[in-house]
């Protein structure tokens, strides 16, 4: 009889190691195995959220985060880059975690976002042509108040940031000067 | 023929950089003008020529180009799309941005625009694609490439180079000795899936030897230093940092003592276009245990031990059994021997290019 070829020789080692690895304690009984998560995080499996749980963050991590809560999955390419398109546009994210629960997809999950309903119900009428814009421009108009607080608080965060970029700065420079009179090179 | 071979960016140490510069060696070698032509180029001892100048070189109907692509890069199609001469397509796969998520902004955003850029390439309507693996080939399938203009070729590398290179004799008195050396070798990515190596030589540790190490050898990017750090909480979390070394941007020479030092190189990563270490290892007698996902399983062919399951104890059972069991160490890196002699060795790898590209598209 022939020797067994190199797949079967392969194989028969893997069904033997399979049932040697059973044998071991599973890795979750390994001391803070799972307190450090290296990969990126699982999509959430909350079915209800908050508005505040999502609006918050921005850029990439507003997409990734709108898709894994609304969807279960993370944003493919072309999604990403359509959704990032989107913001960059200025459009809002209240219209965009919309069109998510509102796609096919989004109703499959079915799940719920406390909030967005009317919001969304509310960017779609601005969306219409005339009368859209006119309610935009009333609703606009009586947030004024609150858009100017917003501004200002915008304005004073704008400030502290310039002035630890400033202290950075001024810091690093202290640094590289102490490091040349040391002699000490990175 | 004059033959330009075209990438965004080329690097002296990497494995896209060596795919070109070994192939424009082959191409030479059967009496082809060669040119590189870069974006940026980094530690490369022959010219690079800027892109724009490409059109001015190949004026010929029967000129060639060979475009490398690893990231997106809406310039080069541009140029492509402009040339009028022969095209061909090297894919080597773009890592989905998935697996940057809460890592780095950057890669989430170059590799999706990357993805996103594909179908462009596609229209570029090139007379040949080569694609380094079959699991590469589908994702052109996918996007429409014809079958009939598909021809997997495997990376050229420099593993001759690193069989002639004579080990770091410091890495070698470091390492060496009767311990069980866990090796793995690539960039300290997420797609590497270190959460899973980390877990099972921990088991490993506590199960089988307590003296084992751990060599994880691979570039760290700055990019990723998020990732880089999550990792390093991990390895502190587990209890393992006195056994787990990772060795950033090391020689040759250092490589080769790592290898000669290793009873197995374990690579549970979860994306890979080919995976060179792999060839690697399988030249070196090094026997690999390796997760069954992306080209791995292929590119190992019946050489190793894959496994598609997540489970940790299967990596560590894996390299306990080829500790005591040397008919199986054998087997093992006999196939590998022979799998590399058969697929990988350069003068395999270069008999097929000149085929491919004489044969009329």
């Amino acid at each position: 009889m022939s020797d067994p070829s190199p797949a079967a020789t392969r194989d028969a080692l893997a069904a033997q190691i399979r049932a040697e690895a059973a044998q071991w304690p599973a890795a979750d009984s390994l001391p803070a195995a799972a307190a450090v998560s290296v990969a990126a995080p699982a999509s959430a499996p909350r079915q209800r959220y908050g508005l505040d749980d999502l609006v918050h963050v921005h850029g990439e991590a507003f997409v990734e985060r709108a898709f894994r809560c609304l969807l279960k999955r993370p944003p493919d390419a072309a999604a990403l880059l359509a959704t990032l398109e989107r913001l960059q546009r200025g459009d809002s994210k209240i219209a965009i975690l919309g069109d998510l629960r509102a796609s096919a997809e989004g109703r499959r999950q079915g799940v719920r976002v406390v909030g967005l309903a009317p919001r969304y119900a509310f960017w779609r009428a601005t969306q219409w042509p005339l009368l859209g814009g006119l309610i935009e421009r009333l609703v606009l108009i009586a947030a004024l108040p609150s858009i100017a607080r917003e501004q200002r608080r915008l304005g004073q965060l704008l400030h502290e940031s310039d002035h630890a970029a400033a202290e950075l700065a001024a810091l690093r420079a202290e640094l590289a000067a102490l490091r040349q009179r040391l002699g000490v090179t990175e | 023929m004059k033959v330009a071979l075209l990438a965004p960016v080329l690097s002296a140490r990497d494995a896209v950089g060596n795919d070109v510069l070994a192939m424009a060696a082959a191409l030479r070698e059967d009496g082809h003008a060669v040119r590189l032509y870069a974006e940026h180029a980094t530690g490369l001892a022959e010219e690079v020529y800027a892109p724009s100048g490409l059109p001015d070189w190949l004026r010929d109907g029967a000129d060639l180009v060979i475009y490398h692509c690893s990231i997106g890069w809406p310039r080069g199609v541009e140029l492509l799309t402009r040339l009028r001469c022969r095209r061909v397509v090297r894919y080597h796969n773009i890592t989905p941005p998935e697996f940057f998520y809460g890592i780095s902004p950057a890669h989430v955003r170059a590799c999706a625009a990357g993805r996103a850029a594909l179908p462009q390439l596609v229209a570029v309507d090139a007379e040949r694609w080569l694609p380094c693996s079959d699991f590469n080939a589908q994702d052109l399938l996918a996007l429409g490439v014809p079958a009939a203009r598909l021809d997997v070729l495997p990376p050229f590398h420099r593993i001759e180079a690193l069989r002639d290179t004579p080990p770091d004799p410091d890495v070698l008195d470091r390492y060496g000795g009767r311990a069980c050396t866990w090796l793995s070798v690539g960039r300290l990515a997420p797609n590497k899936d270190h959460a899973t190596l980390l877990d099972a030589f921990a088991l490993y540790l506590r199960q089988a030897e307590a003296d084992a190490r751990l060599l994880i050898v691979g570039k760290h990017d700055g990019r990723l230093r998020r990732y880089t750090q999550r990792l390093r909480a991990r390895i502190g979390g587990l209890g393992i940092g006195a056994h787990v070394h990772l060795l950033d941007d090391i020689s040759e020479a250092a490589l080769k003592a790592c290898y000669l030092v290793a009873d197995a190189l374990v690579i549970p990563s979860r994306h890979e276009g080919f995976c060179v270490p792999l060839a690697e290892a399988m030249a070196l007698s090094v026997p690999v245990v390796a997760r069954d996902a992306g080209a791995l399983a292929e590119t190992l062919g019946d050489a190793g031990l894959v496994w598609h399951e997540d489970d940790p104890r299967l990596y560590a059972a894996s390299v306990a059994r080829l500790r005591r069991d040397a008919q199986a160490r054998a087997a093992l890196t006999a196939a590998g021997r022979a799998r590399y002699r058969t697929h990988y060795a350069p003068e395999v790898l270069v008999q097929r290019l000149l085929a491919l590209l004489e044969r009329p598209a």
